[in-house]
Order: structure tokens, then sequence, then C-alpha cells
């Protein structure tokens, strides 16, 4: 599903020098895969993570997201491209303040042209799926951290996206909340979802299928 | 209350930017504001120089069926008033006049006012030095009133070497001698007059009678003292009564009623100002609209930056600050910003008033008057200071309403505190939007009336015409004097044509005459008209450009024949004769009807904007030859080739060569007259585009403001829903609408604001309706290029955010 060749991202420093944070990075994720991206802070695992969620367009390499060879489309075509395919999980849940619960899960929806009875029933069937239709009226501060991520990775999953990257997930639970985080990506990945995450756990590293390990930019291990 | 002090200063000069911003919206606003109030409070507040000045009144004929607004006082009504009206305590005259002063060749033209023996008393100035008129010496039979004058103390001083034995001594006026038996006291200045002379206003006993009760002809003004405890209306009603008792078996009595005649009493500061009265008071409401907006600017520039402190204020509270210590460390703070403010508002308000006077305010009545003094600074210092304390409520609600415990967890997080803020700033946003509205529509308005006011056709060609005034004193005969000038200026090289008038068009005087044609009667419920009433010679209406319409133009021959002819214009023509047949017609002045002195008409002429370019049509004209007349101002006319300022010399010399003891003055173009009869519209409507700019400016600078703290406050969440699929013109439009949501409220206060602009606005607009919509429509297209602009730079901003960066944000 996902194929890396030679990717590299730098940024530049004074007189033509260059800060490598991912070097020659040569990847391959198979459809139903569950990676798990590892490595000490500063290792490159969050930028791996936003290239590949084309958020980061500042590499250079290949890269390629099914058939579609990413490096040669135009920003407005990799946009697309990820919301077609890919849902994004986040530490800190980046839930909107302002926003219910209900309204948190509309939003990717409303981002890619559905009508609104068809974003309705789709909310509704999440909210159903995740069992958390008594908290759709609820503001996020009105919900625990737990709460707040599995809102989270509902608001990933909604779109039925075919790639879900989640950047620690878990990083700002406690442990008896990842785990139930962590099962819910296994029964995800089992349904036929492709899962990246990037985790400093070597539990949470379990539940995936293989583990790459980032060190400096390179990946030293499971490529 | 130091250590906020210190403390208010330290914060504002850690943002420059910020704080530079708001100082130089309250020194623009604040000081466009005491510029103007400058101007209000010297003309229209300020009482008038004079003891007790409230009590001084202005009476004057008016003949409204008649098509005479104000036509003075007479000679008449002036000694049948005096002492009779129980009302008033002293009742006078005066008269402008510009006489010739000074030695043979070296004469000039100088303004003189001639007064009645109790017109000093009546304002209650006591002279300096000497005494005041006699009765003797006011009238003309008995020859003593001709040789005495009074001086102010600046002529004194800068012509008389202040000579502390002047009173006795000679001055030439007129070619006479006078004596000079008083020195006014300094700083005397009556009303807006430039007069440095003051004569006694003579008349001959026939002048004083009852028949000529009516012949003010606009020139001699009246001015009375109320006694202490009197009332207008008592003094009205006395007026009333009198006029009622003298005209009552009057020959003119039926044909006054049927003219509606009165003598309305008004006080004399209100009737001086009253036609630059609504102009003043729209400037200064167009003002305080500047000031306004910088204000909401203002609060919206602090609620902005109150945000970012949020966590000072609510750490400051969790430490113990009370309400009052919040409350007084945001109004020092805003306090302090307004004061800077007001300071340099001072220095922008001097250069205010010296940017009105280049527009011409020192030449609105009693213009001369307008100062910058301390209470003035006073004012505007006390007024930054109610500024600062104003807009430091909102900004102190903000920091009282501020949830402690979010505000201590995150600066950035928002809540419902930050919802009410947000809908705040967008509210002052919508005001802001709607206030700068309605100044650029009552801008546009005023330009759209001054276009159309420049547009008319005032029935003459004004290009390569000088014009200039010369007095010819009682002594001399007219006529020979302007053959021999005329003809001289006929030969000079680039002269087209040359001519003489009574009074040219658009120079500030426009009194009218009775001029009826023979065996006329007037329809039932109609009155007898009056009409401007002018003698012409030379070639005047050639160079003036004046089109014949039938039969010929009066020549200088005219002036000599026996037979007494005339000329009348089209108005006057229709009005009379609507289908035509006004030549070899009849007409006579006044209450003349002795057949040798009636006028025929040989020429009809154009119409001519006679008083102002807006005056309506139907006024009607006559032009009569030059008659034998003594003491008598007289307009030169030349056309020339070329520039006519260039000739102003060559014409200066010719009246010195055709009579040495004459000269020449208030030389113009028509072009400069046009220009200075516009005075009174072109400067409010340069104001008001001025004013309608910086209040652009400064709504586009809110609205920008208030657009980029939006974006930069979300940036977190711009981030987040760039990561769930938002593209980058979705979050550009997301805040354009935003902005565009602001500006259509904004739009519909300000049309019905507008609208009620448009109204108060009506009387000084000149064929502009109250609904323009073609001005509406070209304001909303400014408002909302402008604010499109101030919107875009912030929705592209947030299209460009970076969501990597954005989510690492918290």
């Amino acid at each position: 599903m996902i194929k890396l060749k030679n990717l590299e991202r730098s940024y530049p420093l004074a007189k033509e020098k260059f800060f490598y944070v991912l070097r020659d990075i040569n990847l391959e994720v198979e459809e139903g895969d569950f990676v798990s991206v590892m490595g000490p802070s500063g290792a490159g695992k969050s930028t791996l993570l936003h290239i590949l969620g084309m958020h980061d367009h500042g590499w250079r390499g290949e890269y390629f997201l099914g058939d579609a060879a990413v490096h040669h489309l135009k920003p407005k075509e990799r946009a697309t491209l990820r919301n077609e395919q890919i849902g994004f999980v986040f530490q800190q849940y980046h839930l909107l303040d302002d926003l219910t619960v209900y309204e948190n899960l509309d939003i990717p929806l409303s981002y890619r042209h559905y009508k609104k009875s068809e974003r309705a029933a789709m909310v509704a069937d999440i909210l159903d799926r995740f069992q958390i239709v008594g908290k759709k009226d609820l503001y996020p501060s009105q919900l625990s951290g737990g709460q707040q991520q599995l809102v989270g990775v509902a608001r990933a999953i909604i779109a039925e996206p075919k790639l879900l990257l989640a950047d620690e997930p878990t990083g700002n639970l406690h442990s008896s909340q990842g785990e139930e985080i962590m099962e819910l990506f296994r029964n995800l990945n089992e349904q036929g979802m492709t899962i990246v995450q990037v985790t400093h756990s070597e539990k949470n590293a379990s539940y995936g299928k293989r583990v790459i390990q980032l060190r400096d930019g390179w990946i030293v291990k499971g490529e | 209350m130091i250590a906020d002090l210190k403390f208010a200063v330290r914060q504002l000069r850690k943002s420059p930017g910020f704080t530079l911003t708001a100082v130089a919206t309250v020194a623009i606003c604040l000081g466009a504001n005491l510029a103007i109030f400058a101007v209000i409070n010297s003309i229209l507040l300020h009482p008038l120089p004079f003891p007790q000045s409230e009590r001084l009144v202005t009476i004057f004929n008016t003949y409204p069926k008649a098509g005479v607004e104000n036509d003075g006082s007479s000679i008449t009504n002036y000694y049948e008033r005096r002492g009779n009206i129980p009302a008033f305590s002293s009742l006078s005259i005066f008269r402008d006049f510009s006489e010739v002063v000074g030695e043979t060749g070296a004469a000039e033209q100088t303004e003189i006012m001639r007064v009645s023996p109790d017109f000093f008393a009546t304002l209650g100035v006591n002279l300096a030095m000497g005494r005041t008129f006699t009765e003797d010496e006011t009238e003309i039979a008995k020859g003593k009133g001709a040789g005495v004058a009074i001086v102010t103390d600046a002529y004194w001083r800068q012509r008389l070497n202040s000579d502390p034995n002047v009173l006795g001594q000679d001055i030439r006026v007129n070619t006479m001698p006078r004596k000079i038996v008083g020195v006014l006291p300094p700083d005397f200045r009556f009303l807006s007059s430039e007069a440095r002379l003051f004569l006694p206003i003579r008349s001959r006993l026939e002048e004083r009678t009852p028949q000529q009760r009516h012949s003010g002809g606009g020139g001699t003004h009246m001015i009375a003292r109320l006694k202490p405890g009197a009332t207008m209306a008592e003094a009205q009603s006395q007026i009333d009564a009198h006029n009622a008792a003298v005209e009552k078996d009057g020959p003119e009595a039926k044909a006054m009623a049927e003219a509606g005649f009165r003598s309305p009493v008004f006080s004399l500061h209100a009737d001086h100002v009253r036609s630059i009265r609504p102009t003043l008071w729209l400037m200064q409401g167009g003002v305080f609209f500047l000031l306004l907006i910088g204000a909401v600017n203002l609060v919206n520039l602090l609620l902005i930056r109150a945000s970012g402190r949020a966590k000072e204020m609510a750490i400051r509270q969790s430490m113990g600050a009370s309400r009052r210590h919040v409350v007084t460390q945001v109004m020092t703070e805003t306090v302090l910003l307004t004061l800077v403010g007001g300071l340099l508002g001072l220095v922008v308000g001097a250069w205010g008033i010296r940017l009105l006077e280049v527009l011409g305010a020192d030449r609105l009545p009693l213009g001369a008057h307008i100062v910058f003094d301390g209470w003035l600074a006073s004012l505007g210092l006390a007024d930054a200071v109610v500024l600062g304390i104003v807009i430091a409520v909102p900004i102190a609600w903000f920091n009282l309403s501020t949830h402690l415990a979010h505000a201590l967890q995150s600066e950035s997080r928002t809540g419902t505190i930050s919802r009410a803020a947000q809908r705040l700033r967008h509210g002052f946003i919508v005001a802001q939007i709607a206030l700068a509205f309605v100044l650029l529509a009552g801008a546009a308005l005023l330009g759209m009336s001054l276009k159309k006011v420049m547009a008319v056709t005032p029935g003459f060609r004004a290009d390569h015409v000088l014009t200039g005034e010369v007095t010819v004193p009682f002594s001399y005969n007219v006529r020979p004097f302007l053959d021999r000038l005329l003809e001289a200026i006929g030969q000079q090289p680039g002269v087209a044509a040359a001519g003489a008038i009574t009074n040219v068009p658009l120079s500030g005087e426009s009194g009218k005459s009775a001029v009826t044609p023979k065996g006329y009667v007037p329809p039932a419920g109609e009155s007898l008209h009056g009409h401007y009433l002018y003698q012409v010679t030379g070639d005047y209406f050639t160079a003036f450009g004046i089109p014949l319409r039938e039969g010929r133009f009066l020549t200088a021959a005219d002036s000599h024949r026996a037979d007494r002819v005339c000329v009348v214009d089209e108005d006057f023509a229709r009005r009379y004769w609507p289908n035509g047949g006004a030549l070899g017609q009849r007409v006579f002045q006044g209450s003349e009807s002795d057949d040798a002195k009636l006028f025929t008409i040989v020429g009809v002429v154009g119409v001519v904007k006679q008083a102002e370019l807006t005056e309506p049509r139907g006024q009607g004209a006559v032009y009569l030859p030059f008659m034998d007349s003594d003491g008598i101002n007289i307009f030169v006319v030349t056309r020339t080739s070329q520039r006519p300022e260039a000739f102003a010399e060559t014409l200066r010399k010719l009246v010195r060569a055709a009579n040495p003891d004459l000269a020449i003055d208030n030389l113009r173009s028509m072009d400069t007259r046009i220009a200075e009869s516009l005075i009174a519209r072109r400067s409010p409507a340069l104001l008001a585009g001025i004013f309608a700019g910086v209040a652009l400016l400064l709504a586009a600078i809110g609205t920008y403001g208030v657009l980029s703290y939006a974006v930069a406050q979300r940036t977190r969440e711009i981030g987040i829903r760039m990561a769930l699929g938002a593209q980058r013109e979705q979050i550009g439009a997301q805040f354009l609408s935003l902005g565009l949501r602001l500006l259509a409220a904004g739009t519909v206060f300000g049309l019905i604001g507008a609208l009620l602009a448009g109204r108060a606005m009506q009387s000084i607009l000149f064929d502009v309706p109250t609904l323009h919509v073609a001005t509406l429509f070209g304001t909303a297209l400014v408002m909302t290029a402008v604010s499109l602009v101030a919107c875009l730079i912030p929705a592209r901003r947030a299209s460009q955010v970076d969501p990597m960066i954005a989510l690492r944000t918290e």
C-alpha cells in the first residue's frame, strides 16, 4: 500500500549545509499491515508520519500510496488523495473545543462533500459503533482524556480511510485507557485497515504486526 | 497607582507597534475633533466680544412674497424706531463700504464702516480715546458730517505711529480731509468686518421720510441692544406693533402687506453665522463619527491584547488582586495611552486649524476669530482622559470575566468568555464598518452636491475675465471717469472688451430693488417682485460673455442719451411677458411712475447667477445705463486674451491715470470669484473626504486586526481542520466568510445611518436627494473592496498555515 524509495527530509542550515531529519528511507507497508514506528526523540518518527499523511511536502525521493505516485502529485491532488485514503489520530486528541462531540465527528465529512443526510447517518453510525451516543452533545472539556481520544479515533475513521496514521495515540492516557485504544486499533486492523503508529511504548508496539526502528533519521531495523 | 503607571509604561514600551498605532489613532481622531471644534467654538459658541453680547439683536426688513428675504433696514426705519421700541436700550445702523483713503497718487481702496452715533454704545464699547459721532455729523445738509472719522487701534498704531496726539489730525478719505475724533480700543472688531476706519452714516432729511421707509436696498443694517430683562419676543411684538402703526396710513401699506413685509428680530450672533451653522455642526458630527471609529478600533486592539494577557491577569487575580486593582490597572494603561495620544492630538489639532485656514475657514463669518487656545487644549486633554476611561470599560469587563482556571491552564484555550469577547470584538467591527459607511456616504453626497453646483452654468463666460472694484466719491461725476478709463483699457493689447457695472455676479453683495413694468398689476394673492438692478456701461455684456437674446446691448452712448433705455434678462422678460414682446415695453424703478422717468426695454439678455450658483431661476435682472449718481461702487470688467491676473497691475495704473484720487481693489478673475463662492461647499466636501478616507483606513485596520487575531488564535484549529481534510481554500474561505458576514452586517446598519445622515444633510445639499441610490451603491462597493483587502490578507495567512507546525502549537 505504501512504498517509500530513497526518501529524505532535511532543513537548510547556514552556508548550503543541511540538517537531515530523515535519510534514505526505503519502506514498504502492505495493505492490512499494522506498523509501529519507534525510536528515541528526534529520530524522525513524527516527521515520517506527517510525510505519510501528506502534511509535509518538503521531502525528496519517491512515495507511492496505492497506485498514486505522491511525489508527482500537486499539493491539491495530494490533499484530495489524503482525504480519500488517510485518517489521523493525534497524541493531544486535537478535538475542537468549541464544537460538540457530534460536530467534531461531522467535520471530516463536511470537508469531503457528503450530503447532510449521509453525514448524519455516518455520524450516528460511528457514535453507535464507539458507544458514545450519550456523549454526542458534550463538549471536549466535559470528557475524560480516554473519551476524548476515543472521539479522536472515531473522527479519524469516520470517512472510512484505508490508512490510519496515529502519532503517540496513548501518550496522554493512563494505562487502562491506553489499552482500550490499542484494542480498538487491533480491531480496526483486523477489519482490514492499514495502521501506522508512532509510539515509544513496547507494549503498544506489540499490538502491531511489525516494528520499524528509526535513529537519527535512518531506519536501523525493520526496513 | 505609581506602580500601575510604571507597569503600564513598561507594557506599552514592550509593544511599540501596538502603542504607535493606538497613539496615532487617538491623535488623529482627537486632533481632527479639536480642529473642527475650534471652528465651532470660535464661530458658533463663543459669545461676540462685547459686554452682554447675548442682548445684541439685529432687525431687517423682509418681503418674502416679493422674493426679497433680507433687505436690511432703511434710514427711515432707524429714525422712526430709535427711542420708540421700549425693549431696546439702544438702536443703531451701519453700512459697509469700500472707499478711497490716502493722498492723491497714493490712494488705496480701504474697507470702511459708516455707523450711526449710537453704534458703539449699542455694542457696549467705549472708545480708547476721543469721542463718538454726534447727531449733527449725520446730517448732510448741515455739512459737518463729512469731516470726522474714528480709527481702530490697529490703524492708529500702524498708520499713525501710535501718536498720542492723534485727535484732531486729518486723514484723507474719498479725497476729503476727515478729522480724527476717536480711537477704538485694541482688538475691537465688529463681526467679520475688516474696517479700520469708521465714518458717520449721513443722510439728507428727505431720506428720513416715510416715503423712503422701504428703500433699504440691503446695504444698511440695524442692530439693537435689549434692555436688561427684555426678551426678543417682546422686542419682536413691539417692532411688529410699531411697523403696523407707521404703515397704517402709508401709501405703500397695501403693497407691503402683499409682499409679506415683516421686520424679524434675531440674535445678532445667530443671524451672522446662520448660513454656516448647519455645515459646521455637520462637520462636527462627521468628525465625531471618526472619533467613535477610532475609539472602537482602539477597544478592539486592546481586547485582542487583553486576550493575550489573560493569563497575566488571571495570575494577578489568583495572587489576590481585587476587581478594583484590575480596573485601576486597565484604566491606567488606557488613560496613559489616550493621554499621550491626546497630547499629540493637540499638535494635530493645531495643524488641522492651519489646514482649515488654507481651505478658507478664515473667510467664514467670524472666521478670523478662530483660535487654538489654552482652554481648547485643556478640553482636548480632558477629552483624552474621558476617552481612556470609556474604552477601559470593555477591557476591564473582559479581564474580570475571564475564567481563572482556564486562563491559568492555557492562554490559547477557548471557552465561553472568549466566545463572548469574540462576539464583542465582532460587534465593534460591525459598528466600525457602519460608522465608516455613514461617513463615506456623507462625503460622497457632499461631493455629488459640489459636482452638481460646479456643473451649474453661471450664464456668463468666466474665463479670461478680470474684475476689480473702484469707489467713486460723492463729489465725483462717474461717467466721464468711466469713459476715460474704459477707453484706455480698450486700447491695451490683448483686451477684447471692457465694461463696468455696479455689482458683478458672486461678489457677495446681492440686494434687490423694486422694478416694475408700467401698468403691471400683480394677480390676486401675488405681490410686486424685487429684482436685481444694476447700472452698466461700456461693453459689459461682451466682456462678461452674456448672450443677447433679443434687441441690443446697452452701450456707453446710452449713458449720455436723453431717452432712458434698459436691458432686462430672460427671467424678467418671461415673468411679465411670457408670450414674448418685452422689447419696447417700459419699466419704472421704485415708486416712480412719472412717464419721463420710465425706462424702455431695448434688449433681452441671458440669465446670470447673481447671488450664488445655486440660486433658483426666476429672480429677474434689469440693467440700466450709468446715470449721474454720486458716491458709487463700480466693478470694472475686462476680458483679455492673457491670464486675467496678469492684467491686474496694468489696470491699477490705468485707474490712477484716469483719476489719481481713485484706486482699484478687490481684483479677482471671475474664475476666482466662482471658486471663492464655492468655499462653503468645497471645503466641507474636501474635509468630509479626508475624514471618510481616515475612517475607511481605520475600519480596514480594525477588520484586518480582528481577523488576523482570529487566525492567530485559531492556528491549532486550522491545523486540525487541515489534518482532517480541509483544503486550503476552504480554510481561507472560512475566514473570508467571517469578514464578509461582518461587512454585510456593518453595511446594513451603515445604510440605515447613511439614510438618516442624508436626511440631516438635506439643507446643505444641492440637487441631491436624501436617498441617492448610486451614492449608496458606490459607498457599498468601496467598503466591500477595502474590507475584502483587509479580509484577504488574514484569510490567505490562514490558508497558508502549516498543519505540522500548527499541531505542535499547543
